[in-house]
């Protein structure tokens, strides 16, 4: 939803046939998926500020005499708009839209797999580069890495056909925590990370950073930065704990067994 | 809808520690229609874990703490908590998979997902209980060990026992009465 929506002013809409009001400037994608109408996307991320950059959610807007295509994921719902999901026109544009990107990024399955989807059975354009490219330059990593609010360690870098993300002039990302966000947000399988003695690696950014090791089994569960980055967003009394998940449960389970339930431990206390 | 607010308790001198409360947790929390569909998935996972603890068995969970640490430091308000008695939920689009929740649970009861796009917890099984049936563990513990209350009679029954104790010379409620 947008955060630039005005009051709660209700607008109505038609989206492939059917009414539906919304707020005004709800996002297109949304309104839609409001009537459970699925509009295929790879740059969106529920969380993270629209972007267009992948076209892939691309819809036919009709407004009084006029009509165009334009991505839904990023169309602020106004009135008299009235949206179709799947005209031919539609469909043409998605598909070459994914032919490109198959060109782009011809190594990324999740891209294949989502040209067979729609019947695409094989690349109509020349692989760029190497043919190992991952990425669409979609933004989400970066976003996601600005929205974690550590300063954003990662970055566009160069220009035109030379765009690539990469962090600050090929180094090691000095802001970078080693959350893994971008892996995980990454709709391509473009970005690799990995756990190597006593480092976490986030290969793709040339960055390297110490574990905390558990304080009570050894294991190394987090990145020694993030846990510093947390400290400021809990309150006061809230330990960060230097304790593996799995040793928490542990402890947790043996402090609320008999005979040391809380109630029981509380009344003994008071005996001395 | 003004409901009581209730809460999970364990007898853990009940649980048997055969994991019961895991799998139905792992399937009430996919979309599957069985458990053998849900295990194909690659779906199933549970949100809460039977811990060993000497001869016991203890399921731990999400506490649904009221000051919860999980919320406090998610970046995109993916973790939160609808209403003041309302357990603490995940909204799984709005995660960025960035384990901070993780790293800030004093229980350790949330856990990356399968296939590492967003985390997983405990939701106190809203959509059940919505419907009037009791959270998957509770439903499916074989000897009742757990168990979904209300919380004024969870708390008066623990008075209860606690005077109990008192009453048989076991324990003092303040020793400064003591004479
Ligand atoms: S997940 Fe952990 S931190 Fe969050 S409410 Fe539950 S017990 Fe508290
Ligand atoms: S999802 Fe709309 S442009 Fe990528």
């Amino acid at each position: 939803m947008s955060d630039h929506a005005p009051a709660n002013r209700k607008v109505k809409t038609v989206i492939d046939g059917r009414e539906i009001e919304v707020a005004r400037d709800t996002w297109a994608l949304d309104a839609a998926a409001k009537l459970k109408i699925r509009i295929p996307t790879l740059c969106h991320h529920a969380a993270l500020t629209p972007y267009g950059a992948c076209r892939l959610c691309v819809v036919e807007v009709t407004k009084g005499k006029s009509t165009w295509l334009t991505t839904a994921c990023d169309l602020p719902i106004r009135e008299g708009l009235s949206i179709c999901t799947n005209s031919p026109a539609v469909l043409a544009a998605r598909r070459m839209t994914l032919e490109l990107l198959w060109a782009q990024a011809p190594a990324s399955e999740e891209i294949q797999a989502l040209a067979r989807e729609m019947g695409i059975a094989k690349p109509r354009f020349a692989a760029r580069g190497d043919g190992e490219n991952r990425c669409i330059l979609c933004g989400l990593c970066v976003r996601a890495c600005e929205q974690l609010g550590a300063g954003g360690a990662i970055g566009f870098t160069r220009r035109g056909v030379e765009r690539t993300v990469d962090s600050p002039f090929g180094g090691q990302a000095t802001l970078c925590i080693g959350c893994g966000s971008c892996l995980a947000v990454c709709p391509t399988g473009h970005i690799r990370g990995i756990d190597r003695a006593g480092q976490r690696r986030m290969s793709t950014w040339h960055t390297e950073m110490e574990m905390a090791a558990c304080e009570s089994c050894g294991a190394l569960f987090a990145p020694l930065r993030q846990l510093e980055h947390l400290r400021p967003r809990l309150a006061e009394h809230i330990p960060i704990v230097k304790v593996c998940p799995a040793c928490r449960r542990a402890k947790a389970a043996k402090e609320t067994t008999l005979p040391a339930r809380p109630g029981a431990a509380l009344i003994r206390n008071t005996r001395k | 809808m003004a409901r009581k607010p209730r809460v999970l308790t364990v007898d853990e001198s009940r649980c048997l520690a055969c994991q019961q409360c895991m799998t139905e947790c792992a399937l009430a929390h996919s979309d599957a229609a069985n458990l053998v569909e849900a295990m194909r998935s690659g779906q199933a996972q549970p949100r809460l874990h039977v811990e060993a603890v000497g001869h016991f068995g203890m399921p731990i969970q999400c506490r649904h703490c009221e000051d919860a640490p999980c919320a406090a430091v998610c970046p995109t308000e993916a973790i939160y908590r609808p209403a003041p008695h309302s357990p603490v939920l995940l909204d799984a689009d709005r995660c960025i998979g960035c384990r901070s929740c993780m790293y800030a649970c004093p229980f350790g009861v949330i856990d990356m997902a399968r296939e590492g796009k967003a985390v997983v917890k405990c939701d106190l099984c809203i959509r059940r209980t919505a419907q009037g049936e009791e959270p998957a563990c509770v439903a499916g513990c074989p000897t009742k060990a757990i168990q979904f209350r209300e919380l004024d009679d969870w708390l008066a029954q623990r008075r209860h026992e606690a005077a109990k104790l008192v009453a048989a010379g076991n324990e003092t409620p303040n020793p400064s009465e003591k004479g």
